[in-house]
C-alpha cells in the first residue's frame, strides 16, 4: 500500500510536467506589459492603458493610419471647416455598427459626448474647453461649434474622449464594466483586471480586410524582470515594459538576437526639467540659463541610459513633429554658466545652493542615474551644490502644485499630436500652473492664442518659432530627451509597427 | 467551556474597540500626509478647475470630520466605499483579490508547516548531530535570504532555464474557470471537472509558494526543534520508551502533541500575516493578491481602497487569532482562558 503510494506521488511531477496544457494558442500573440487600465469608458479613462485598448477596440470620428501623425476621416466621411474655423460639420459614413448591432450615427456621437459634458471626467476638458456647442443635425451629420478657431480640434475628435459609444454606457454615470460591444478592429473577449485582456478580431468592422490579428492576449505584470524572464521562456511573444538594460541585451547578445528582434521607433514621449519660476533662486532668469548650459544630454543618455533609447531635444516639441526649432544649446557651455553665475553673486565661498527633485519610480529606475548625473554636471562650474532629493509620485505632485519645488523632473505624453500640446500646457499663463513653472509672459500667451486660432500650417510654424525662442529666452524648462520606444519581439510575430500615436494590436500575427 | 466563552466575548469586544481605534488613525494619516488622490489620478495633466470638480465629485472637498463620519457611517452598513481609481465597490474589489492571497497563503503554510515540523522534529531527535547542525544551516540560510530573490531564482531555474513551471500569475487565461465559486482555482477547476485548468492551476501555484514557504519554514523548523528537544528530555517520554512504544509514535503522536499548540499558534500567526497579502511574492510572481492590490492603491493615495483593505485585513486577522485561541483550548482542555 505503502508502494503505491510513493508511486502516485513519484508519478504526479510526471504527469504535471507532461500534460499539454490547452492554454494560449499559436494563434495567439501574447504581449507582455506593466501597464494597467483604470477605466473603460471614453468619458473617464485618461490612462494609456485604458486609451490604448479603447483606441484598437472602438473608433472616432477622426483617426490616425499606422505610421501616420495626421488625424484622418475614420467615422466621418469628410468634415466641412467654416472660414472663422469655429464651425465643424461631420458627414458620418453610413453602415457603421457595433458588434452588437447598433448603429453609430450622429445621434451615437452627440450621446457619447452628452456623456462627456455631463459627467465631467478627467479628460473631459480636452471638449469642454474649447466647445460651446454641439448638434447632429441630422442621422449622419454632426455639427460642433468652437468657443474659438482651434487648429488642432480635429486631433482632439481623434482621442478617445470624443469616441461614439455604445448605449450599454449608462447616460448618467460612467461604465464600470469591462467588455462592451465594439466598433474598433479588435473585440474584447475575455478581461480581468490587472492579469490580462483577451482581444480578438471584430467580424463586424468596416474595415476588417486590413485587420491582421485574429487573437491578442495581454498579460500584465507587476516587475520588468519577470517580463523579461517570460518573454525568454515563451509565456510571452513580446513587450514594450523592459528596462534599457535589457534591451541592450537583446540587441547586443548573440544568442538573445537569433529569436528577438527590437523595434526602436521615437516615441513622442519628451523628459525635461521645470523650475518654479516663482521660487528663488529660480525666479532669475540667469540661475536658468546657466543651469541650461551646464545640460550634457549625451552624458545623461550614455550613463544613466545606456547609450540608447534617447533622442537629444532642444526644445519642447518632439524632433519628429512639425513645428520644432532646436533653441537649447546643442552641447555644455560652462565658460557662460559661470560668467551667468558670477553676475549674479555666486562663487566658490558662497555657492549657488539647490535641491533637484525627482520622483521615486515614477519613470524607471534610470531616472535616479540621471539625477546623479545632472548633479556631478551641474557642480563641475564649483559655483553650484545641488542636493537629489526625491519622493512618491503622489506627494510629488502635491509638492509641485503647491509650488515647493523649485527644480524638478517631469516626463511628457501628448493628449493630441498637434505642437499646441507641447506649447499651451507649458507656456500659457493660464495652463501652467499644474506643471508647476508658474510661468507667465503676456507675449507669449498672445502668440500662443494666435498660433491655436490659426489654420494655416505655416504661419503656425512661424508662431512657434518665435514661441520657442521665448522658450529659450526665459528658460522655464529644459528639455532633455525625445524617448524612443523599444519593443523586444519574437521573430516569429509579424505587424509589431512600434506606432508613435498608439500600438496597433490589431495588426499583430504570426 | 464557560470560561472560554467569556474569553471570546472579551476578545471579541476589545477587537472592535482596536479595529476601530485602528482604522480611525489610518483615516487621519492618510488625509495628513502629502498626496492628493486626484492629482495623482489624473498624474498632474488635469487643470485646476477639473481637479476641483473631481474632489466634489469624491467628496474629497468636504471638511475632514464630515468624510470621517461619512465613512464610519458606511462601514457599519457594510459599505467599503468606491474606488477612486475605477470607480468599483472596494468591497468586490478585495472579494476578488482575496481568494489569490488565500490560496497562496493555504499552500504556502501548508508546505512550510510540513517541512518545518518534520525536519525540526528530526533534528531534535539527532540533537548535536551533523544532521542537526546541517538542518540548522539550511533553515537560517533560507532565513536570512531574502524573498524576493529565492523567488527570481526559482523563476529562473525551475521557469525559464528547465521550463517546468509557468513564472506568474495564477492560471493561463484560457484555463480560467468561468463560474466563480470559492474564488480558489485549485477548488474550482476540479468542482467544474476541469482536471487540465487544475493541473495548470497546481503548476502556477509551485513556485510562488515553495519560495514563501522556504522562507517561512525556517521559523517553524526552528520553535519545532527547540519544543520537541523540551519535550523529548521528559519523564513521559523514557517511560513510553520503557514501555516499549515504537520510537516514531513516541516521537511523533506523545512528544510532538505536548510540543504541538505554540508551533500551532506560530504557524496560525504566519497564516494572519500571509492573508494581508505577500507583498513581494506577489509583486514577483505578478500574483494578484491583496498585497500588491494595497501596493498600487497606495501609489494612488486610493482612500477608500487602502482603508478597505486595512479594514479587512484587521478584521481577518481577529479572527485568525480567536479561531486559534479556540482550537488551541479545545486540543488542550488544561488551557485556561481567564
Amino acid at each position: 500500500m505503502v508502494k503505491k503510494r510513493l508511486l502516485a506521488v513519484a508519478a504526479l511531477p510526471v504527469v504535471m510536467l507532461s500534460s499539454a496544457v490547452a492554454g494560449t494558442k499559436k494563434d495567439t500573440v501574447v504581449i507582455g506589459t506593466l501597464d494597467k487600465w483604470k477605466i473603460l469608458d471614453p468619458a473617464k479613462a485618461y490612462d494609456v492603458m485604458s486609451c490604448n485598448l479603447m483606441q484598437n477596440t472602438l473608433i472616432g470620428l477622426y483617426g490616425y493610419k499606422p505610421g501616420s501623425t495626421v488625424p484622418e476621416p475614420v467615422l466621418a466621411k469628410s468634415v466641412d471647416i467654416s472660414k472663422d474655423g469655429k464651425t465643424y460639420v461631420f458627414h458620418l459614413k453610413k453602415g457603421m455598427k457595433f458588434t452588437n448591432g447598433e448603429e453609430i450615427n450622429a445621434y451615437t456621437v452627440k450621446r457619447a459626448w452628452d456623456r462627456v459634458f455631463k459627467l465631467k471626467g478627467d479628460p473631459a476638458f480636452l471638449l469642454t474647453g474649447v466647445v460651446e456647442s454641439y448638434k447632429a443635425k441630422d442621422k449622419y451629420t454632426f455639427e460642433v461649434k468652437l468657443k474659438y478657431p482651434f487648429a488642432p480640434f480635429l486631433s482632439v475628435t481623434a482621442f478617445t474622449v470624443a469616441y461614439p459609444v455604445p448605449s450599454v454606457f449608462p447616460a448618467n454615470s460612467f461604465f464600470k464594466g469591462d467588455k462592451y460591444p465594439a466598433s474598433g478592429p479588435l473585440m474584447i473577449k475575455k478581461i480581468k483586471r490587472d492579469r490580462y485582456v483577451y482581444l480578438t478580431r471584430n467580424p463586424k468592422y468596416f474595415d476588417y480586410k486590413n485587420v491582421k490579428a485574429e487573437k491578442v492576449l495581454i498579460r500584465q505584470y507587476q516587475n520588468a524582470q519577470t517580463i523579461r524572464l517570460a518573454l525568454e521562456k515563451g509565456d510571452i511573444d513580446m513587450s514594450g515594459s523592459l528596462t534599457t538594460l535589457d534591451i541592450k541585451d537583446f540587441m547586443t547578445n548573440p544568442e538573445l538576437k537569433k529569436k528577438f528582434k527590437v523595434y526602436v521607433a521615437p516615441s513622442f514621449v519628451i523628459s525635461y526639467i521645470v523650475f518654479n519660476t516663482k521660487k528663488k533662486p529660480f525666479d532669475n532668469p540667469k540661475v536658468r540659463k546657466a543651469i541650461a548650459y551646464l545640460i550634457d544630454r549625451d552624458e545623461i543618455k550614455k550613463f544613466a541610459y545606456n547609450d540608447i533609447l534617447r533622442e537629444d531635444l532642444y526644445s519642447l516639441i518632439p524632433k519628429n513633429m512639425w513645428g520644432y526649432k532646436p533653441v537649447f544649446n546643442k552641447k555644455p557651455d560652462i565658460e557662460k554658466a559661470v560668467k551667468l553665475l558670477k553676475e549674479v553673486g555666486y562663487t566658490k565661498e558662497h555657492p549657488l545652493k539647490i535641491n533637484y527633485w525627482y520622483p521615486a519610480g515614477h519613470y524607471g529606475t534610470d531616472v535616479e542615474k540621471e539625477a546623479q548625473i545632472i548633479k556631478s554636471q551641474l557642480e563641475r562650474t564649483g559655483l553650484i551644490k545641488v542636493t537629489i532629493k526625491t519622493t512618491e509620485w503622489p506627494t510629488y505632485l502635491d509638492y509641485m502644485t503647491k509650488g515647493i519645488l523649485g527644480m524638478f523632473r517631469l516626463g511628457w505624453a501628448p493628449d493630441y499630436i498637434d505642437p499646441d500640446d507641447y506649447i499651451y500646457p507649458f507656456l500659457h499663463s493660464k495652463a501652467d500652473a499644474s506643471l508647476g513653472s508658474f510661468y507667465s509672459n503676456p507675449e507669449v500667451d498672445k502668440l500662443i492664442e494666435k498660433a491655436r486660432s490659426e489654420s494655416d500650417k505655416k504661419k503656425r510654424e512661424k508662431l512657434y518659432a518665435k514661441i520657442q525662442e521665448y522658450l529659450w529666452k526665459d528658460t522655464p524648462y529644459i528639455p532633455l530627451h525625445q524617448t524612443e520606444s523599444a519593443i523586444v519581439a519574437n521573430k516569429k510575430v509579424k505587424g509589431v509597427t512600434n506606432d508613435p500615436v498608439y500600438p496597433r494590436y490589431y495588426l499583430l500575427h504570426k | 467551556m464557560k470560561g472560554l466563552l467569556k474569553y471570546i466575548t472579551y476578545r471579541l469586544l476589545s477587537s472592535v474597540v482596536m479595529i476601530f481605534i485602528m482604522v480611525t488613525l489610518v483615516f487621519f494619516l492618510l488625509r495628513v500626509l502629502p498626496g492628493d488622490p486626484v492629482q495623482a489620478l489624473t498624474g498632474g495633466k488635469a487643470p485646476p478647475e477639473v481637479v476641483k470638480q473631481l474632489k466634489e465629485q469624491l467628496g474629497l472637498n468636504l471638511p475632514i470630520y464630515k468624510q470621517y463620519f461619512k465613512f464610519l457611517s458606511d462601514v457599519i452598513h457594510g459599505n467599503l466605499g468606491t474606488s477612486i481609481v475605477t470607480g468599483e465597490s472596494v468591497k468586490s474589489e478585495l472579494f476578488e483579490r482575496f481568494p489569490a492571497t488565500l490560496e497562496l497563503a493555504i499552500v504556502s503554510v501548508f508546505l512550510a508547516a510540513g517541512w518545518g515540523i518534520v525536519l525540526g522534529i528530526e533534528s531534535a531527535k539527532r540533537e548535536g548531530s551533523l544532521f542537526d547542525f546541517v538542518a540548522k544551516l539550511i533553515a537560517l540560510s533560507f532565513y536570512a535570504i531574502p524573498i524576493f530573490f529565492v523567488g527570481i531564482v526559482m523563476q529562473y531555474i525551475f521557469g525559464v532555464k528547465l521550463g517546468w513551471f509557468p513564472i506568474s500569475g495564477r492560471i493561463d487565461p484560457l484555463n480560467e474557470p468561468d463560474k466563480v465559486i470559492t474564488g480558489l482555482y485549485l477548488v474550482d477547476t476540479l468542482l467544474a471537472h476541469n482536471f487540465e485548468g487544475f493541473i495548470d492551476a497546481v503548476k502556477h501555484i509551485v513556485l510562488p509558494a515553495f519560495s514563501l514557504a522556504l522562507v517561512l519554514f525556517s521559523v517553524i523548523y526552528r520553535i519545532t526543534r527547540s519544543n520537541m528537544i523540551l519535550q523529548l528530555k521528559k519523564e513521559y517520554v523514557k517511560a513510553a520508551r520503557a514501555r516499549g512504544i515504537k520510537e516514531k509514535r513516541v516521537v511523533y503522536y506523545h512528544a510532538f502533541k505536548n510540543a504541538f499548540i505554540p508551533i500551532f499558534t506560530l504557524i496560525g500567526l504566519q497564516f494572519a500575516s500571509l492573508l494581508g497579502g505577500a507583498i513581494l511574492t506577489e509583486n514577483v510572481f505578478s500574483w494578484p493578491g491583496l498585497g500588491s492590490y494595497l501596493i498600487e492603491r497606495i501609489g494612488y493615495r486610493d482612500f477608500p481602497a487602502i482603508q478597505g483593505a486595512i479594514l479587512f485585513y484587521a478584521v481577518i486577522v481577529v479572527f485568525i487569532s480567536i479561531a486559534i485561541d479556540i482550537i488551541c483550548a479545545l486540543i488542550n482542555p488544561k488551557i485556561k482562558y481567564e
